[in-house]
């Protein structure tokens, strides 16, 4: 009987297996077929009857890149740049406001703390939507679109990052930043020495998500940045006009590298942090 | 014992004193630091979010015109009764087209979104050869920039030089001609979609209670069986939460049609409820923004109902009536 079980174990294993094995191939297909073309040149990709492979050795050709860069037509490195600046200084912000009204809202026991904190959950059921229009509105009025700084500052007064920070700092013993406090810490120095060390693993989940949130954004960088000039957008905007209609990159492989240089930071980000990114993903599903 | 303690006396006026001091020194310090701590975000919170909240309640109601601040007067429900009621505007037509193709992708995506990911997720769990690989690869479509999945998703697919079109010899316009558009478009949301829900159903499969499953395979529950009532109501929540998410994430569906639209030459095909909003204020009329904002309340009329509707999936299920019932069970015996 025993063996029986192994043996139907095994099974599944294996029909498992290959199950995977054959969606993987579809799911990493699209990014494998990006890659190659973008080292090949566009004569060959229209190639006929068409390859995946360019179609012989000498075929392979890193000239794309390079004219990503030079070509003039698109100031591609300008975009990495304004994507990069974006991305970073939002997420740093964010992480120093959120965490310090997160400690507040924890640690300093204020009275209408709790209150002002459901107020703050009920606004998460609003959507985007209905306050992107009037933000907008108000993004001209101030003179902040066209402007990098109309894509960093109205994502500073998001919820959702500070009710996930909350709901960790809850969990660090309160009697830790007590007996701090009996010492005669400082609240300033209990954040920074105790708290922020202690949540590290929160802070970095939050900062992976907003770095992600910011250089995927199309929408709102679409509105702020998109109607000025090439060098004000980001790279999902420069991506998205470079396939509008009549804009179109002549050469295939020059935005397939385009493409590839809009995913590598962020590839590179999820082999290094792979599990905190599955675990923060898995987190916001539970914890609910 | 009351009246004592609120009587003055003056032998106890000093420490009183000192107490009082104390307690307003406390309170300052208490108060002067949560605005130090709290104050940054609330001012980003009330100057981004609650400012522009009520600001667009209002300006629905009015002619506004960003290029020009003078150019306003108030329209009462106008804004709204054309949008949502007069059908020979423009407006109502491109919002209510905006909406059915909208609706149409929702019930199209969401029954995938939740079903694919879960059976994705329960094949990993079974713990396969290469299970932390496969976990990364359903999951990193996931975290790329739409933009530029898109351009790759454009690019196989276009029928001039696309190596699929060459592979399979076919004629189908999947750019230029909207209905096959639309099959792409959906394809594309569950490649580049399906990975948050996934890995949440994975995490929940995990945390299934091992005793649970194997009393009942000892009761003689067969795996379909197992997974249909052991499984399933264990993993409830999260069902729930995917479930909700996919289909408000999808009640703002824009950039991928957008993006894998682009060549669509009749846009009302493919345009959702976000695309008409988002087109309006794309484009060079500056003095709609009162109608917009009309428009974008509308919408989130339609998705605020979705996730009142969730609340209340959720209220049900964390047992408040529960505990009340047991405890009630409990009063009366006593």
């Amino acid at each position: 009987m025993n063996g029986n079980t192994f043996w139907r174990k095994d099974r599944a294993k294996i029909l498992s297996f290959t199950i995977l094995s054959i969606v993987s191939f579809f799911v990493l297909f699209p990014i494998i077929w990006a890659f190659v073309n973008s080292l090949r040149d566009a004569e060959d990709i229209f190639y006929y009857p068409g390859s995946f492979f360019p179609t012989s050795p000498s075929k392979w050709t890193f000239q794309n890149y390079i004219d990503v860069f030079q070509d003039g037509t698109y100031p591609v490195g300008r975009w990495v740049l304004n994507s990069l600046i974006v991305s970073l200084v939002s997420t740093l912000l964010y992480l120093l406001i959120a965490s310090l009204a997160a400690y507040a809202f924890v640690f300093l026991k204020l009275r209408f703390a709790n209150k002002l904190f459901y107020f703050l959950i009920a606004t998460m059921t609003i959507p985007g939507i209905v306050v992107m229009v009037p933000q907008f509105t108000q993004m001209v009025s101030l003179g902040l679109n066209k402007n990098l700084w109309g894509l960093i500052l109205p994502g500073l007064g998001g919820v959702y990052g500070l009710f996930l920070i909350r709901s960790f700092f809850l969990s660090i013993p309160f009697d830790l930043v007590e007996s701090a406090r009996m010492d005669g810490a400082s609240d300033i120095r209990i954040f920074t020495h105790i708290v922020v060390p202690l949540g590290k693993s929160i802070l970095l989940v939050q900062g992976l998500f907003g770095f992600l949130g910011a250089w995927n954004d199309l929408q709102w960088a679409q509105l702020v940045v998109g109607q000025s000039s090439a060098d004000m957008w980001t790279l999902a905007v420069g991506l998205a006009k470079v396939t509008e209609g009549n804009q179109t990159y002549s050469k295939l492989g020059l935005q397939l590298a385009c493409t590839i240089i809009a995913m590598l930071p962020i590839l590179i980000l999820y082999c290094l942090v792979q599990d905190r990114i599955v675990e923060g993903v898995a987190m916001t599903g539970i914890k609910r | 014992m009351a009246f004592e303690s609120l009587k003055r006396t003056p032998s106890s006026s000093l420490e009183e004193y000192a107490l009082h001091e104390e307690k307003r020194r406390l309170f300052l310090k208490k108060y002067g630091l949560g605005f130090l701590f709290l104050g940054p975000y609330l001012f980003f919170f009330i100057v981004f979010f609650l400012y522009p909240l009520f600001k667009g309640a209002i300006i629905s109601f009015y002619h506004y015109n960003i290029a020009d601040p003078t150019d306003i007067f108030f329209r009462g429900f106008q804004n709204f009764q054309k949008i949502l009621f007069s059908s020979n505007s423009t407006y109502f037509q491109s919002f209510w087209n905006g909406m059915k193709n909208t609706v149409i992708a929702v019930l199209i995506l969401v029954p995938f979104s939740v079903v694919l990911p879960l059976l994705l997720a329960a094949l990993v769990n079974v713990k396969p050869f290469g299970n932390k690989f496969f976990r990364a690869v359903l999951y990193l479509p996931s975290i790329f920039p739409i933009t530029a999945t898109a351009v790759i998703f454009l690019n196989m697919f276009n029928n001039n030089y696309g190596f699929l079109s060459a592979l399979f010899g076919n004629n189908i316009n999947w750019l230029l001609d909207a209905k096959y558009n639309w099959i792409l478009i959906i394809v594309f949301c569950l490649w580049s979609g399906i990975g948050g829900n996934f890995l949440i159903f994975l995490a929940a499969l995990q945390n299934v209670d091992p005793m649970l499953k194997e009393a009942s395979s000892i009761d003689g529950c067969g795996p379909t069986k197992r997974f249909i009532y052991i499984t399933l109501p264990q993993i409830k929540p999260q069902l729930i939460l995917c479930f909700f998410t996919a289909t408000i994430g999808y009640m703002n569906l824009y950039g991928q049609n957008y993006m894998l639209g682009s060549f669509v030459s009749d846009k009302k095909q493919i345009a959702t409820a976000v695309y008409v909003i988002q087109d309006l204020m794309m484009g060079t009329d500056f003095q709609v923004y009162g109608m917009v904002s009309a428009m974008a309340i509308s919408l989130g009329f339609f998705i605020m109902l979705i996730s009142i509707a969730q609340l209340v999936a959720t209220k049900e299920r964390k047992g408040g009536s529960h505990h009340e019932r047991e405890y009630l069970l409990a009063k009366r015996q006593g």
